[in-house]
């Protein structure tokens, strides 16, 4: 109802056991999956970024900071294999 | 501006700040009061009328002079006002068969009762013991024995407690017509003031909440501190009551908040009202402006009585005459000087006991911080509060002053969920507020959240959505935004009712 009453984006983030039926076309409700509020914030300041770049260069530091993350994962899993990396 | 001269029959401190506003728009004002009185002090540029608003000879010479009259105060000469526009088309607002049907207090209810208008219920009575005992039996104790005309600050109320209290009701309000109200056992006051166009269109100022001491009032806040439904139906009311006034100008009315949410209309004042003053700071345009504009069909666009922004908290306090020593009412004016966010207005009277002699505004942010202010005004603690700082953003995370994002949920089960999100925007520096807003449980927070969103500097709106999932969207959408409960009464069970039957579907 929110999204009814607001030209702004709204996003919903469904909690386990809600229905999802409820979202009437005119009024668009931009989701993420369930219980995935990570996203629903990550989503809010990419939108924010489109009216400030502010916003654009932190989440491009993020998205870069994350991609090392996986990279610096990969390369310890490659390194002692996955039963040493599983233990850790 | 408009050319037109106002005459004011009073010339109190209603029509002192009348004037003021009025100067502000190049709009002349003529009064007709006793000489030197609190309106005629500010306003030099025009000979006034000296005598009173109650005699026919003052009011046709002041009519003279002027082309539009008003009031300050309802206990002027209606009939003669009647005649007077009759025989000589002076436009005159409110109307004068408006103040004279207002007059009387009891005719008065009687009108709002023919118009299906929730007053308190009353009863036409003699001044005669023998009537009083059996009002009391119907009524039970305590009644209220009320002077149908004339009464103004509780003068001309009576509590009868009791049998043993009749012969002395009937004493102290002798020699005039009198009526009966039932005990009204209301947990708060509550008035809105509704300002009237011409051509019969009504708008309403925030509801505000009145502390009255020894039946004058005291303390006045705003907004009410009672829910967003109760606020709804609260100026839902008083527009609906003021519809059924003909003619211009603004009205303050008063009800009675009941402990089941029950709202009953107390009293209407077809004039600017002390419940109003704080309109002077905390909206855009004050009471008195409002006033002016209607009277003379200047525009009065949609939402011209709103506070100035939708985080404006008000108190109003009264300067009454002291009781013991004279002029000692002038040390909380000088404390109120003190004090960042509060303005205080003198009325150039002599000091009497209990007279009003000023008031004071306290704005903020917050009511708790207006809370602060009024504690130092009244003596209560020593420490001078400090301005806002609004450049300094709260250091709690989700508790933004000027958030961007909005995180809302239906209830506080959610926050583990939702608590992740806050984590990134946190993360990122992001200025957001948490809070739960539930579509079912809170309509009118809901919907004064989303409308108010824009104004507030949100950018986004993260809303978890648990059990129906009708807080980002629902499948009655379409329909609420037609049915949703602005423009006509329906209680809180009755939406929730709906709801969850479209949840069934």
């Amino acid at each position: 109802m929110v999204a009814a009453m607001t030209p702004l984006p709204v996003i919903g983030v469904p909690v386990k056991g809600s229905t999802l039926d409820g979202m009437p076309r005119g009024v668009p409700v931009a989701t993420v999956a369930i219980n995935n509020a990570t996203n629903a914030a990550l989503l809010a300041i990419k939108i924010l970024g489109a009216h400030d770049s502010k916003w654009l260069i932190e989440m491009e530091t993020y998205m870069n900071n994350m991609e090392e993350e996986v990279l610096t994962k990969a390369q310890r899993l490659e390194a002692i294999g996955y039963e040493d990396y599983l233990k850790q | 501006m408009d050319s037109k001269v106002i005459g004011i029959l009073g010339g109190g401190q209603l029509g002192r700040m009348i004037v003021e506003a009025a100067n502000r728009l190049n709009i002349k004002t003529i009064v007709l009061d006793a000489p030197n009185s609190p309106a005629k002090q500010i306003n030099a540029l025009d000979p006034h009328v000296n005598g009173s608003f109650t005699d026919p000879k003052c009011i046709k010479e002041l009519a003279s002079r002027c082309d539009l009259l008003t009031v300050e105060i309802e206990h002027v000469d209606a009939d003669y006002l009647m005649e007077l526009q009759a025989q000589t088309n002076i436009e005159i607002y409110p109307l004068p068969e408006t103040i004279k049907l207002i007059q009387d207090k009891y005719l008065q209810k009687l009108h709002l009762l023919e118009h299906d208008i929730q007053v308190v219920e009353s009863k036409s009575v003699e001044s005669t013991k023998e009537s009083l005992l059996t009002i009391g039996k119907s009524f039970g104790y305590p009644f209220m024995l009320k002077s149908r005309t004339l009464a103004y600050d509780g003068r001309g109320n009576y509590v009868v407690k009791s049998e043993a209290g009749i012969d002395d009701a009937l004493k102290t309000l002798s020699n005039r017509p009198l009526y009966v109200e039932k005990w009204a056992p209301f947990v708060k006051e509550l008035a809105v003031m509704v300002v009237r166009s011409v051509d019969g269109n009504v708008q309403s100022y925030p509801v505000v909440e009145t502390i009255h001491e020894n039946n004058i009032c005291h303390l006045c806040y705003c907004p009410a501190r009672v829910n967003y439904t109760v606020q709804e139906k609260a100026q839902l009311l008083a527009r609906n009551a003021i519809k059924t006034f003909n003619g211009a100008g603004i009205f303050g009315v008063e009800m009675f908040l009941l402990a089941n949410g029950e709202l009953l209309i107390n009293e209407i004042a077809p004039r600017p009202h002390n419940s109003g003053h704080y309109t002077i700071d905390a909206c855009n345009i004050s009471q008195f402006e409002a006033h002016i504009r209607s009277i003379t069909n200047l525009p009065m666009p949609k939402g011209f009585t709103s506070l100035t922004t939708t985080s404006t908290n008000s108190i109003m306090l009264n300067v009454l005459g002291d009781y013991i020593t004279p002029d000692a009412e002038l040390e909380k004016c000088r404390k109120a000087l003190e004090t960042p966010h509060a303005s205080v207005y003198l009325y150039g009277k002599t000091t009497r006991p209990g007279r009003k002699m000023g008031h004071i505004n306290i704005v903020s942010s917050s009511m708790e911080d207006c809370q602060r202010r009024l504690d130092y005004i009244m003596g209560h603690t020593n420490e001078i509060p400090a301005s806002l700082d609004f450049n300094k953003d709260n250091q709690i995370a989700g508790t933004s002053i000027k958030p961007l994002v909005g995180v809302i949920m239906g209830s506080d089960s959610d926050l583990p969920v939702m608590s992740k999100g806050c984590e990134i925007l946190k993360k990122f520096n992001v200025p957001f507020e948490v809070t739960i807003v539930s579509a079912h449980r809170t309509p009118h927070r809901m919907s004064k959240y989303a409308i108010e969103s824009t104004r507030r500097g949100l950018k986004c709106i993260i809303a978890g959505a648990g059990g129906a999932a009708h807080l980002p969207s629902s499948s009655s959408t379409t329909t609420t935004i037609t049915t949703f409960p602005f423009s006509f009464p329906i209680s809180l069970d009755l939406i929730s009712f709906y709801f969850k039957n479209k949840t069934k579907q």
